[in-house]
This record gives structure tokens, sequence and C-alpha cells, in this order.
């Protein structure tokens, strides 16, 4: 009995020992790894792509074991580009000169460039999906002018990790709503529904220069506030990389830009606004070159309705917002009475027309319903087939689309009214 | 020929210069047994096989023969397959010593000695007994008792274990002094006349068999032989000097009773009985162990423990054979389930209140004369992890050192496996900022992960029992401050990375907040395997082996209770698993011990509160 | 025979639930939103209706033999030699899913965790440990059945909550999918993933309940099983719409890949890969026993337990007979989810009938033999 007990206990170790043989089994040590934060893809010269990756530098990053500080003056990342035919292959050739086995588990973002959003970047994708390394919550975002130069020249003053930097940054959505949340994951399910487009969050490089803008009327002026696209932001210092706007795609293919401002109204349509601080020209003296500075925050969702009157499909948006003033130039005591009601009635029209405007854009200019309004129609089909077969993204051109807001102001900040300046102005005193 | 002349070459040696230095290296080199030196001598190697030694023990005598069978028994020839060497017989060389024979009670067998009636037969026997001139620590003392005619009589005690102000107060005072009456008593009654009238010890005994009494007298009673009676008395005598009922050592609480168990089983009794002051509290002794007889003792409340359990209970401890039980921890091995798993299957303490508890809920205790350790049979792997501190705390309290307890048990099994784990397998679980932390910190260090992980661990097991062996206080504070220093010291070296230390000393930490002694070496055992599993097949391997121990765990039995067992099968549970119940609620007696009687205590245990009538508030 | 073990009802549920409802970490998700489109809810529940309906009169079956496991009534109602040639079909049945799952098991492993490691070799090492706990008893793992159940259903709720603010119900419309006669049909030929619910007659005598709580046990441990598969098809259709919804190996590993809930609550899903690891350990020791008892039923033989190292290595080369996943993937959703529940429902029906029309059983004994 003990002989026996002892072969197969033999038997067994033996066994065991071989399954070690091989290596353990993809077991890697955490400094034998470059860890990629962010990937660029470029049209490539001598090849059809050129990959830009911005890899991580532990030591600098990471600070020495013990205390010691992060390396103050020297590079944090090393950013280095690589032309190949596809995004693997640009990884394996890439292990020729970097010493480390390179890896997407930490990538946080991919920057796509211009000119192959416009050829299409659907499929670019596939190898971003199928991948088990690369993560479907990367944010996905497509720049104006070459990845690799966007890559090179985002130097962020205040954070060391990008990483750390790209999520931060595109977790501003919340009090700016300049930027969507625009993953891979709602790219491609977006690209493969029928309801709806999908979109990318745009990015650019601001060389500082100064734009050659023509003269502008005051309310003009106050509309093109926050309505840029990435480059053309008029100032000076900080990061030359900026984020504001979207993307508008087509199927794969890029079909246009939204500023920063339309997408904050996007935002409004598809329930991801939370909140921004909008500039308007006062309502009662108009003339006068005051502005007003409200606070919107969304009330509730959006309720959107799809409706089929004879046929044609009817799209009504009802938008509800809450609003906080920050500002009141003129000194109006906006809060009282029949004032009240104006402002909220200016406001709501405002807002309505430049919603209006922006899916009168998107119908008319690109062609694509980005706002998921094709979502809304499922409720009138019974099955699947029958609603492929509607073909909404055909309609949607042609569709209509009414939209109403409603607006609350809630609070005046600190103060409740404002009391009128006094001054000396030369008019001589009352005898 | 070549052949030949190259032996007798070889015997000879070298000749001429080379030959004379051979000679004297031989001498210096080799050892030589000098006869005359006091000493052993290995007289011969017994090379036979084992059926030929069999014979021959078979033909020895009695004592000497068992001794040697059983000897064989247990160097583990069972099949006869190997054949060991044995000194077989071993001779003092000094002169005095040759001409005696060797075994001196060889056919003097205690197993069927009766008393004689003839005192100096008596005396002679016991000198043969006891080896009595050598045997220093066995007193005769001869006497006559006053009766009408005098009879002599002797007493027999061993010193030291026998109290010896209760020998002169007890059984020579009122033998010699105080017993002047006049009785007409035949020869054959003497013993019980004088056990009725004259010897005031609180337990006798009237005996006849040698067998009988040299057990007792080895245990610290005296006997008492009389001349003329075939009977003799034992007179409980027993007084040693002990340890004062101390402090508990291990189970320390702050909110509590601090006695413990002392070596002594009448003191341990005693402990119990004071605080089980019930009547169907029942006591019954064994004695295990061959060659030192201890007395094992267990205890139950009859009306509410299982007769089963008891049975069982019983028919183990009398069915064990072997030749010493020194503590309780050696019969907890005899007599558990499962000796090879990691988790333990019975309970032990030092703690009264707590085997008090349990013996209320139907459970049996085992006592072992000379450990503190009782024994608490059945258990399960809840009771294990309960401390008596939970008990006696208030319910929020209790239960908030419960869960920390169970965060404990997690931590210590699984924190070094997945800190492996994830530092080599997977690596995406880290944040950013900590996974280039790590990566920073590990460029120093020249061993990967998993080597780390087993020389920290190995090093912190290290220092903890080091730290037992250290006395007093030192002791304590030497384990946390050398496993830090240590540690630091690893850190600046650039040997270990920092995350590690930390791992390290949290595992440790928790460690030793399990209550239970062997239930913390079982996790810690198990957490190296868990170790192992990590790193080699990362989170899978986890899985697997987490899987294994819950399994093995789920199939223990402790003395037919299952050790999960309200969880395992499900049972009627009391509010009294994980967390605990308020005392008020514990109304049932825990299912899986299939007591007598079920009902601990009626659905309104507080008699002070009102029941609240419906819609009324307050 | 003589059964020592006896488990009681909530174990007997725990193993039916972990027995059943262990396709949904796989690919029963992606298989069953494509064949039902956005009704796949509905082709889950009818499915659930037909298992529901089967388990009835299996469990009618078993109460007219009280006592009986399913291969000794197999033999009493049709005889000695179609009683053997129908137990072999449910030990070739049961061999066959033990197998494919062991290969989709590791499959996920290699996919999910462990890159590099050669497929054998996976296999081997997630077969040891099956056969450690086969061997430890069917009582042992119910116990840890019963025990990690709860933990399970926590975890796997705390995937699906998780991802609330990814969840999108408009994406479960238009109701009926396919429409109506394509979806009863899928939910009909799919009810083999309730089919598992048989492992409840096979250990029927082990149960230390009455029949007609083993009907309670299995009605609850199919809702129970059902509710689930519910409500993960249509979370996992919500966060991955229609279209990209087939597209997916494994739905469940991506549900939790995609959990992000702000800056350190992101990538965790090697912990549910814990889960998820447990319960294939659990079925495969299970499915392994239950091998082991219908060979040990259909031949009378007095143990079972020197059966199970054959049965594993059995199971190990059954596993690796598929040239690679797709294989894999087509045998299991093309071929045994239409057809297998021909061998775990409706053949004890037929028994059912059999029994009925030959008047066998307890109680029941006419005038037939």
């Amino acid at each position: 009995m003990k002989g026996k007990t002892r072969k197969i206990s033999f038997i067994l170790l033996f066994s065991f020992l071989f399954l070690f043989a091989q290596g353990c089994w993809g077991s890697r040590e955490t400094d034998e790894l470059a860890y990629i934060l962010a990937i660029g893809i470029d049209k490539g010269k001598e090849n059809i792509i050129q990959v830009t990756f911005q890899i991580a530098l532990p030591r600098a990053l990471g600070g020495g074991g013990g205390g010691g500080g992060g390396g103050e003056g020297g590079k944090s990342t090393e950013i280095v580009s690589i032309e190949a035919s596809s995004l693997f292959g640009a990884l394996q050739l890439a292990n020729a000169f970097v010493s480390r086995d390179l890896t997407f588990i930490h990538n946080k973002v991919v920057v796509v460039s211009e000119e192959i959003a416009r050829e299409g970047l659907d499929k670019y994708i596939n190898p971003l999906v199928r991948s088990r390394e690369i993560r479907r919550n990367n944010f996905l975002l497509v720049t104006k002018g070459k990845a690799r130069d966007f890559l090179e020249k985002n130097q962020s003053i205040l954070e060391k990790n990008p990483s750390r930097q790209f999520e931060l940054l595109l977790q501003a959505k919340n009090f700016t709503g300049f930027m969507p949340f625009a993953t891979i994951q709602q790219y491609h399910s977006s690209l493969k529904t029928p309801g709806r487009q999908p979109i990318t969050a745009l990015v650019g490089v601001n060389e500082g220069k100064e734009g050659k803008e023509k003269e502008k009327s005051f309310v003009e002026k106050i509309e093109r506030e926050v309505a840029y696209i990435p480059g053309e932001i008029p100032r000076q210092g900080g990061n030359k990389a900026e984020v504001i706007g979207l993307a508008v795609f087509n199927g794969g293919k890029l079909v246009g830009y939204l500023n920063g401002a339309e997408t904050r109204f996007y935002q409004m349509v598809t329930g991801d606004f939370q909140s921004a601080i909008f500039t308007f020209p006062d309502p009662q003296k108009a003339g006068d070159s005051f502005v007003l500075v409200v606070e919107l925050k969304k009330g509730r969702s959006p309720a959107i309705k799809a409706t089929f009157p004879q046929g044609r499909p009817v799209i009504e948006v009802n938008l509800i917002l809450e609003g906080e003033i920050f500002s009141i130039q003129s000194g109006i005591n906006y809060k009282r009475g029949q004032k009240e009601a104006d402002l909220q009635k200016f406001l709501e029209d405002y807002i309505s027309q430049e919603v209006r405007k922006v899916i009168a854009k998107t119908q008319k200019e690109f062609k694509s319903d980005i706002f998921g309004f094709g979502e809304r129609t499922r409720t009138y089909f019974w099955t699947w087939k029958d609603w492929e077969n509607f073909d909404w993204l055909e309609r949607y051109p042609q569709a209509e689309i009414k939209v109403n807001t409603r607006v609350e102001i809630r609070r005046t900040g600190l103060m409740l009214k404002t009391e009128p300046v006094e001054s000396y102005t030369g008019g001589g005193q009352n005898e | 020929m070549p052949k030949e002349s190259k032996q007798k070459k070889a015997q000879q040696g070298p000749s001429g210069v080379w030959g004379r230095v051979w000679a004297v290296a031989k001498d210096t080199l080799t050892f030589k047994a000098e006869k005359q030196r006091e000493g052993f001598i290995l007289l011969g190697v017994d090379d036979r096989p084992l059926s030929e030694k069999k014979k021959d023990g078979a033909n020895q005598e009695n004592t000497g023969g068992k001794s040697g069978q059983d000897e064989d028994k247990k160097n583990g020839n069972r099949e006869g397959t190997r054949s060991t060497k044995k000194p077989i017989r071993v001779q003092r060389v000094s002169p005095s010593n040759s001409r005696k024979p060797q075994e001196d009670k060889k056919d003097f067998s205690t197993e069927t000695l009766l008393v004689d009636p003839q005192l100096k037969i008596n005396k002679k026997n016991l000198e043969e007994i006891y080896s009595l001139p050598k045997n220093k620590d066995i007193v005769i003392r001869e006497f006559t008792i006053a009766l009408k005619p005098p009879i002599k009589a002797f007493v027999v005690f061993m010193e030291g274990l026998a109290d010896k102000n209760v020998i002169n107060n007890t059984v020579l005072k009122p033998l010699m002094i105080l017993s002047n009456m006049e009785e007409k008593v035949t020869i054959l009654e003497l013993a019980e006349y004088i056990k009725d009238h004259i010897l005031p010890g609180n337990q006798v005994e009237v005996l006849a068999e040698y067998k009988q009494i040299v057990e007792r007298v080895n245990f610290g009673m005296t006997a008492v032989f009389i001349d003329g009676s075939p009977k003799c008395l034992v007179v409980e005598t027993k007084g040693w000097d002990k340890r004062p009922i101390g402090k508990t050592e291990t189970e320390q609480v702050i909110r509590g009773p601090l006695e413990a168990f002392n070596e002594t089983l009448r003191s341990n009794t005693a402990l119990i009985r004071k605080l089980v002051r019930n009547e169907k509290l029942i006591t019954e002794m064994f004695k295990v162990g061959e060659r030192n007889k201890s007395d094992v003792a267990i205890m139950y409340l009859e009306d509410v423990a299982s007769p089963v359990l008891v049975e069982e209970v019983k028919r183990r401890i009398t069915s064990i054979k072997t030749d010493i039980v020194a503590e309780s921890g050696s019969l907890e091995q005899f007599i558990e389930d499962h000796p090879f798993m990691p988790s333990p299957q019975i309970l032990n303490t030092e703690r009264p209140d707590r085997v008090a508890s349990f013996l209320v809920e139907g459970k049996v205790a085992i006592l072992v004369d000379g450990s503190p350790q009782v024994l608490v049979v059945p258990v399960t792997i809840f009771s294990l992890l309960h401390s008596a501190e939970d008990y006696y705390l208030r319910m929020p309290y209790g239960n908030f050192l419960r869960f920390l307890r169970v965060a404990a048990i997690f931590i210590t099994i699984m924190t070094p496996s997945i800190y492996l784990a994830i530092e080599t397998f997977h690596q995406e679980m880290i944040p950013t900022d900590l996974i280039l932390v790590m990566a920073a910190a590990r460029e120093t260090v020249p061993f990967p992960t998993i080597m780390e992980v087993f020389m920290m661990e190995f090093a912190f097991e290290l220092i903890r029992e080091a730290g037992v062996r250290v006395p007093g206080v030192i002791g304590n504070t030497l384990g946390i401050v050398g496993a830090l220093i240590l540690g630091q010291a690893a850190v600046q070296a650039g040997i270990v990375s920092p995350i590690l230390i930390i791992v390290v000393a949290v595992t440790g930490l928790a460690s030793f907040a399990i209550p239970n002694y062997s239930m913390s070496f079982a996790f810690r055992g198990v957490r190296f395997i868990f170790t192992i599993l990590a790193g080699i097949f990362g989170f899978f391997g986890v899985s697997a082996g987490l899987f294994i121990l819950l399994t093995t765990i789920a199939g223990m039995k402790s003395f037919g209770v299952p050790l999960l067992a309200p969880i395992g099968p499900r049972t009627k549970a009391g509010p009294d698993l994980v967390i605990r119940g308020s005392v008020w609620s514990m109304e049932q007696r825990p299912d899986e011990t299939d007591t007598l009687d079920r009902q601990r205590q009626p659905k309104i245990s507080r008699g002070w509160v009102k029941p609240k009538k419906r819609g009324e508030r307050k | 025979m003589k059964n020592v073990v006896k488990f009681g009802h909530s174990e007997a549920a725990a193993i039916a639930i972990v027995f059943v409802g262990v396709k949904a970490f796989l690919g029963y998700p992606r298989v069953v939103i494509e064949l039902g489109s956005t009704a796949a809810w509905l082709v889950v529940l009818i499915s659930g209706m037909v298992g529901i309906g089967a388990w009835l009169v299996i469990s009618a079956l078993l109460a007219r033999f009280p006592g009986k496991s399913i291969m000794v009534i197999t033999e009493l109602v049709l005889g000695p030699f179609l009683g053997i040639g129908v137990n072999i079909i449910f030990f070739l049945y049961v061999m066959i899913t033990n197998g494919i799952l062991l290969r989709q098991f590791s499959e996920a492993i290699i996919l999910t965790t462990l890159p590099e490691a050669p497929i054998s070799s996976l296999t081997f090492l997630f077969i040891i440990p099956v056969w450690l706990a086969a061997y430890l008893g069917i009582e042992a793992i119910s116990r840890s059945a019963y025990i990690s159940l709860p933990f399970i259903t926590a975890g796997v709720t705390a995937v699906l909550l998780a991802l609330y603010p990814y969840w999108n119900p408009l994406m479960l419309l238009p109701l009926l999918g396919e429409g109506i006669f394509p979806t009863v049909k899928y939910g009909f030929l799919s009810s083999t993933v309730f089919g598992e619910i048989f492992i409840l007659a096979v250990l029927a005598p082990f149960f230390a309940f009455t029949q007609k709580k083993l009907k309670n046990v299995g009605l609850f441990s199919l809702g129970f099983v059902m509710v689930f598969f519910i409500l993960i098809v249509n979370v996992y259709l919500m966060v991955f719409p229609l279209p990209v919804a087939t597209e997916n190996l494994l739905p469940f590993y991506q549900l939790a890949r995609t959990i992000y809930l702000g800056r350190y609550f992101q990538r965790v899903e090697a912990v549910f890969v814990l889960f998820w690891t447990f319960t294939a350990f659990l079925r495969l020791s299970l499915g392994i026993i239950v091998a082991a008892f219908i060979l040990q039923d259909a031949f009378k033989l007095p143990y079972y337990r020197p059966l199970l190292p054959a049965l594993c290595v059995l199971a190990f080369s059954l596993a690796l007979t598929p040239a690679d996943v797709m294989q894999n993937a087509f045998i299991e959703y093309k071929i045994r989810l239409i057809y297998g529940w021909l061998f775990s429902l409706a053949l004890p029906c037929g028994i059912w009938a059999v029994a009925l029309l030959r008047r066998k059983g307890e109680g029941h004994e006419g005038e037939n033999t």
C-alpha cells in the first residue's frame, strides 16, 4: 500500500513539474512591461498608417521607492512613431527599439487624424474592439492636423501623468459641456445600429497665433464666445492641446464638426448635458452691450417623442432646464414680477432657436443623425425587420423636428438685488 | 595468480619507510575500543529477516517479550518486506553487573498477584515491584495498629505525590494512636472493620489485587497492608505541588473572567463544576496510555447532550492503545476524524467559562490530566472563530469584533496571493498612477515577485516563531518591531518593494486576530499554498485553490457533525453564526448537535419587558 | 448501493441553480439574442416555460417511483435491454456536454486571464480540482455550492447594477424581435439550456425530502435561473445594442469589462473571473459525478469512485476534440442547443408516457406487469 501511494504521488508531482516547464503562462513582472498611455493613428508616407505611441516612463512618473521625487524637468513620457500596415504590426515593430514588452492595458485614448477619419474609421475600429488589451472605454478622439503633433504638443501644466490628464479633461464635460463622452464603446455601438450615427470628441493644437477676425457686432461676439473648434480659441499660454467640440460621422466617415457651443446644445438633446455657463445679451438693454450670465443645468432628461402623422416622422423635443444667474451687468432686477417671465421667455426662445439651428445643420449639411432620434422610433414597430426596413437614416434629412424649451431660474447667487451705481455725472446739483 | 599476490600485498601493506608511516597513520586514524572503560559495546547486529525475529520474540518472557513485539510493530514492519538492523543485546561492561542476569522483572508479573496475608511476603513483593532499595521515591513505613491485640501493618506511598500531612493525620495518627478499642473481629473482616470504624480518610477502598494497588500508589494514594488480612486498604491522599489557578495566557479578554485551567485534572473539573452547578453534569473517567495511565475525564450534561455523541466519544477514547498520552493535543490527534486536513475539528480552550457555555449547549468536554487545555467536541468551524469576549460585550460591539475577525480571515488567506496575482498577471486592475509607482519601485529589485513574497513571508514567520521563545516582555515587541525594522531595511537595501512590506505586515497582523491557535496555523499554511497557485496561475489559481479549500472543509466532519454545519447542510441556525444576535434571542440550542432538549430559553426571556400592543406608540 | 449521503432542499436547489445557470457566463446570451433579437427575453421565457412543463412531467415520473433515480426507473419501465440503451444515451449526453463545457471554459480562461497557456495544459489543470472535488463526494460539493451561491448571485447583480450609466432601455424595443412565430420556435428549440434540470432526476435517491418537495425545488431553481437569464440578457442588450451584441464571444465578460464607475473603479473584470471560474469548477465536478452515477445505476455497480479518474480523462479528451474555438461554438450552439432537449427533456417525458401506458409505479400497479 505504501509503495503504491508513493508511486502515485511521484507521478502526480512529476507531471505537475512538467506543467511548469513551459514558463509561467503569461505572468509578467510589472517592470517588464512598457505601458502605452495613448495611441495616435495618422496616414503614413512609407506605409499605410503611422502609429504613434506615448509610453510612460515609470521612473519619472512613479518616483523612487522610499521617497524620491519624480523627475523635475525631465520628460515623463516618450513618444515614438512607427509606420506600419496595421496597429498590431506597429506594436511588434516598436519592440525593435523599446526594451520592454509594449502593452495596451493602461491605454487611455486613441487619437485619429482628420485624414484617416475622412477616409473611414470603421476599418480601424475592428482591432480596437477585438483585442484583449485595448478596452472599450478608452476615449476616441479626432484631431485636426496630425495625431503625432497633438500627442507631442500635449504638455499638461498641472499633470505629469498624461493618463490622468486625459481622464480629468474628458470628465470636464460635467461642468462645461464642451466635450461629449465618446468612447470606443459608444462609437462602435452607434456605428452598427440603424438608429444613430457615431461621434467622437474633437481635439487640436493651438499654436497661439492671433486669428484674423473681422469686426463683429456685440451680439455676434457673444454668440462667438465658445463657438470654437480646437486650434482657434483666442488665448495665450497653457497647454497647446485643446479639447472642445465634436466630430460628426456618417457611417465610418468624418463629415464635419460641431463647435463648442453647438456641442452644448447637442448634449442637451441627448440628455448628457449636466451644466454649463452661458452668456446672453441682456434682453432689456439689447443695444447697450450688457451681458447676462446664467448657469443652466439639466432639470430633467429631455422628453423626446416620435409621432407619425400621415406616415411622416415628426419628432418633438422638450428640454427642461434650470438656471442660476451668475451676473447681471445691467443691474436690472430680473427676479421681480413681469421681468422674470420676460427673462424666462427670452432664454427659452434663445435656446430653442439655437438647438434648432444645430439640428438643422446636422440634417442639411451632415445628413447624419447623431442625436439618436431614430432610436425613439423603435416604439412604433413590432419587429426588428420592420424597423430596419423603415431605414430612418435615409429619412432623417427630411424629418420634421420641433424643439420646445422650458427654463426655470431658481437662484441668483448670493445677491438678491443690485443697487444702482452712484457716480459724478457732471449735471450740477439740485439747488 | 595476480589477484592472490595483490591481495597478499594489500594485507601486508607497503614496506619500508612507507610501511612505518602507514602503521602510524593507521594507529591514529582508526578507533580502538578500550575494553577497560565502562560503556556500551555493540555486541552484534541482528540482520535476520523479520520472520525469524518474530519466532524469537514469541519465545521470550512475558513483559520483555511484549515490549519487543510492540517495538517491532511500531517500527512499521507489517509485511516483513524490510529487515531492520537493531542491536539485540546491550551489556554494561562493569564488573559488578557482569554476573547478574539482566532483566529483573521478568518472571514477576503484577498481573495476577494477590495480597498475601503475611506481611513479610507483601513487603517482599513490593520491594520487588518497585525495585526498592534503589527507588527512593517509594516509602514504606511500618507501624503497629493499636487494637487489642495490636496488629502489625505498614503503609506504602510515593513521596512527593502523596500529601504527607494527610497521611500523618488521616492514616497514621488514627491507626497508631486513636484506635485504642477492643473489638472481636475476624481476620477476614479486619480490613472492612478498619475502613468502617478507624480510618477516617474520605475515600477508602478495599482491594486485593496488586495491579490495582500499584496503580493507585503510583498516583499518590497510600496503601495500608495489614498483617493477616488478605485485603489492603487504599486511602486517597493525593497532594502535590501544582500551579495555582492563574490567568489565561492565550485567550485574554478585556471583559470577562480571567481564570484558566491548570495541569491538575481535579482542579479543572472543580473549575467547571463551579460554573455549571448542575446535578446532571456527569464526569466519567478513563485511563489512557499503557505506561503512564493518565486520567482522561469527559464531562457532559446528561439531559442535554445526545447519547449517541457521548457513546462515540467514549468509544474513541477507550480504543486508543499507546504508551503515553501526555497532553490533550496528543489525545486530540488520536481521536480526530481527519488528521491530515488543514482545519482542526476539535476545539481546545483554557477558559472554564467557555467550556461551561459549550456544555450547556450539549457538547462534550474532554479533560486530560497534565494539560491545561480542555477539548470540546463536536465543533463547527464557526465556533472555532468565536472568542469569549463576543458574548460578554454588548451586541453591537460583539458584532463589530466578529466582522473584524471575518475580514481578518480573508486577509490572512488571500492577501499575498491576490497581490501576487495582480502584480504579475493582471496589471490592468491597478490604477495607472499606482502601477507606474510599482514599476519604478521594482526596477531596483533583483528578484521576481514570487520569490520576494516567499522571502518576506518566510522572514515574518521566522520572526514570529522566534518571538515565542524570547522570554517576557521582549518577546511580544520583538515580533512587531523586528518585522518592521527588517522590512524597512530590506526596502532600503532594494531587495523588496515597499508595497510588499505593507502586504506582509497586514497579513501577519490579521493572522494574530484569529482567536484559535490551531486555526491560525491552518490559515497560515493555506496561505502559502495560495501564494504558489497565484504565482503560477494568477486569478485562476486563486479560484481553484478557493474551490478546493471550500470543498475540502465542506466535506469534513467533527464527530459526526459536519464542520460547516449551519450553512453546510442547512440546519436551523440560531442567531449566532457570523454575527451574533442579542442574548435574549438565542432561544434554541444549535440544531446540528442533535441535543435532547432543544429549547434553551423561552420566547420572552426578559420578563421585565412588556409586550407592545399593536398600534401603540409608547 | 445504499445511499448514506442525504442532503436537503437548499443544497439541492443550489446544485440545480449552478448546474443550469452556468450557461449565462458563456455564450448563451449571445446565441439567444441571435435567435430572437430584441425579444430575447421572450425566447428565454418560453424556454423556461417549456423547461418547467417538462420538469413537472419528470417529477410526476419520479413520484411514481419514490426514492429511485431516473436510471433505475428507466429500466423498470422499459425493460432491461431498452432501459440500458436509454441509460447509455443519457450518459453519452451528459459526458458530451461536460466535454464541450470544459473546452469552452478553458478557452474562456485563456482568452481572459492566461493568454499564453496551451489549451491542453490548461484543460488538464482544470480537470485536476474537478477530479479532487468529485472524489470528495457530492455532499461536499453540494455544501460548497450552497455556501458560494449568495456570493455568486451578489457578484452577478453587482456587475449588472454597476453598468447603470450605460443602460439604454430603448434598445430593448421593438418588442417582438423577429416576430411571434420565430420567437416561439426558437424558444422551444433552445430549451436545452433548462434541460439541465435533469440532474435532479439523476440525484433523486440522495434527497432527504419527499417527492412533492422535489417538485418545488425544481420549480424554484428553474424560476430563479430564468429570472437571472432574463436580467442578464436584457442588460446585455441595453448596453450593447442589437447588431453589436451578436459579435461578442463572451458576453458576460464584456459586460464586466465595460464597468467604469469613475477613475478608481474600472478594469475590475479579473475579480469577476474569480466568481466565474468557481462556478465552472462546481458545474464540472457535478457533471462528472452525475455521469458516474448514471453509469453506476445503469450497470448496477457497487461504487462509483473508481469511475471518476476514467471519466475525467474522457472529459479531457472530449474537450480537446474540436479543432478550434469556432468549431466548438458551432457544436455547442448550432447542434447541441437545438437538439439537446430531445435527450434531457423529451426522453424522460417519453418514459413517463410509457410508464403511464404500462401502468408501472408505486400505487399504480395495474393488471399489466
